[in-house]
C-alpha cells in the first residue's frame, strides 16, 4: 500500500477504519496519520496545543511547601493519637504525652482520679499558638486538661472574682469554682495548664501536684 | 510528576501532535473533538508518567491511549444519540400515555426535557461541543465541566432508570 499515492479522503477512511476497531498495523496507521497531517491544516500549532493542554487538561500538580508538609505531619500525628485514644482508653497517659511531645510541650500526664478514662486528645492551633487538650470521662462526668503553649513564660494573672491561691512547686495556681465545676490554672515551664471538672478540692489539688513536680 | 518527566512528555507531545490530531479528526470529524481527544490522551500520559516513559515505543503507547479515548468517546456519543433519538422535548405530553400505563407516570409527564441536565447533555451530543467549548461557554474550568456533565448523566440515568 503506497500511502504517498493516497489522497486525504482515502487516508481518512483508513484511519477511521482503525479507530472503529479494525486494528490495522500500528506502523501503517502512524505513517498514514503523518501523511494526512501534511495534507491537512490544523487550527493550532503543536506549541499552541501544548499551551492549551497545560491550561485546561493537564492534571493539577500539587506543590507542597515545607510548612504544608509540617502541618500535614502534625495533623497525621494528631489523628493517630486521637485514634489510639479512642481505641485504647485504658492507656490514659500515652496519647496525651505523645501529643504534648509532638508539639514541644512538657510531656507530663496528670494523675486523674480513679475511674476516669481518656476519651479524646486534640491539638489546637490558635493563631500560631498550639494547645493540647485531653478529655476524660467517668459515668458521664467530664474532666478536661489543657496545656497552652506560652513562649513568654509569664505567671498566670490572678483571676477576677473569688479564687483560691494554691502554692505549688511550679508557682501559684488559682482554683476557681463555678457551680459544681472546679478549675485550676497555673504556669509550667513553657506553657500554661488548666484542669477543670466536677472534682473535689482535694482531687484537683492532687492533679495540679502531679503536673508540677 | 518531576520536571524532567514533564519535559519529556512535552517533547513527545510536540513531535506527535499533528499525526495524532489527524488520526483523531478522521475518527471523530469535528476538529474541537479531535483536539480534545488528543488532550485527554496526554492527560492519561501525565497520570502515568513512569509507565509512559518506560515504554519502548512512546509514540505507539500514546497512539493506543488515543485510540482508547476515541472509542470511549464514540461509545458515549452513541449512547447519548440513542437517548435523544426519542426526544422528550418534541413529544406531545398528551400522547405519551395515561397514569394507568405501566410506565412511570412521573417520567412520562415530568419536565425532564426542560432540566438543565438534559440541555447540557444535548449540547454535547447534538451540537457535538467539546468539553473545552462547553466549559468556556459556561465560564467554568474543563474539570468542573466534566464533573457537571457526569452529574447530569447520572441524573438522567436515575430518572430514566437506565
Amino acid at each position: 500500500m503506497d500511502l504517498n499515492k493516497m489522497n486525504a479522503e482515502e487516508l481518512r477512511a483508513l484511519l477511521q477504519a482503525d479507530a472503529v476497531g479494525e486494528d490495522l498495523d500500528p506502523a501503517l496507521v502512524w505513517a498514514a496519520a503523518e501523511r494526512l497531517s501534511q495534507l491537512e491544516s490544523a487550527r493550532h500549532t503543536p506549541q499552541e496545543g501544548w499551551k492549551q493542554f497545560r491550561t485546561h487538561y493537564a492534571p493539577p500538580q500539587v506543590r507542597v511547601g515545607p510548612w504544608v508538609r509540617r502541618i500535614g505531619a502534625l495533623a497525621a500525628a494528631v489523628l493517630l493519637i486521637v485514634g489510639l485514644a479512642l481505641l485504647r482508653p485504658q492507656q490514659a497517659a500515652g496519647p496525651l504525652t505523645q501529643a504534648l511531645a509532638s508539639v514541644g510541650l512538657p510531656d507530663q500526664a496528670p494523675a486523674v482520679p480513679e475511674g476516669y478514662q481518656i476519651r479524646e486528645v486534640a491539638v489546637v492551633n490558635t493563631l500560631g499558638l498550639l494547645s493540647v487538650s485531653a478529655t476524660y470521662e467517668k459515668d458521664g462526668a467530664v474532666l478536661s486538661v489543657r496545656f497552652f503553649q506560652d513562649t513568654l513564660g509569664r505567671e498566670v494573672p490572678a483571676p477576677t472574682g473569688t479564687a483560691e491561691r494554691y502554692e505549688t512547686a511550679a508557682g501559684t495556681c488559682y482554683i476557681t469554682r463555678e457551680e459544681d465545676t472546679l478549675s485550676a490554672l497555673w504556669a509550667l515551664s513553657g506553657c500554661k495548664c488548666r484542669v477543670s471538672g466536677n472534682l473535689t478540692l482535694e482531687q484537683i489539688k492532687t492533679m495540679v501536684d502531679s503536673l508540677t513536680v | 510528576m518531576t520536571r524532567e518527566q514533564s519535559e519529556q512528555i512535552e517533547q513527545c507531545y510536540l513531535a506527535c501532535y499533528r499525526p495524532l490530531l489527524a488520526y483523531a479528526r478522521a475518527a471523530l470529524g469535528r476538529e474541537a473533538l479531535a483536539e480534545e481527544a488528543v488532550q485527554e490522551a496526554f492527560g492519561i500520559v501525565c497520570r502515568k508518567p513512569e509507565e509512559f516513559l518506560a515504554a519502548e515505543n512512546r509514540r505507539a503507547w500514546v497512539y493506543q491511549v488515543l485510540k482508547f479515548v476515541i472509542q470511549n468517546q464514540r461509545r458515549v456519543q452513541a449512547r447519548a444519540e440513542r437517548f435523544f433519538s426519542g426526544s422528550l422535548e418534541e413529544a406531545d405530553p398528551d400522547s405519551l400515555g395515561t397514569a394507568t400505563d405501566p410506565e412511570d407516570p412521573d417520567l412520562l409527564y415530568g419536565d425532564l426535557a426542560r432540566t438543565a441536565e438534559y440541555r447540557l447533555i444535548r449540547r454535547l451530543t447534538e451540537e457535538q461541543l467539546s468539553m473545552l467549548e462547553l466549559a468556556q461557554e459556561l465560564g467554568i474550568s474543563v474539570s468542573a465541566c466534566k464533573k457537571r456533565v457526569q452529574r447530569a448523566r447520572e441524573f438522567l440515568r436515575r430518572r430514566l432508570r437506565l
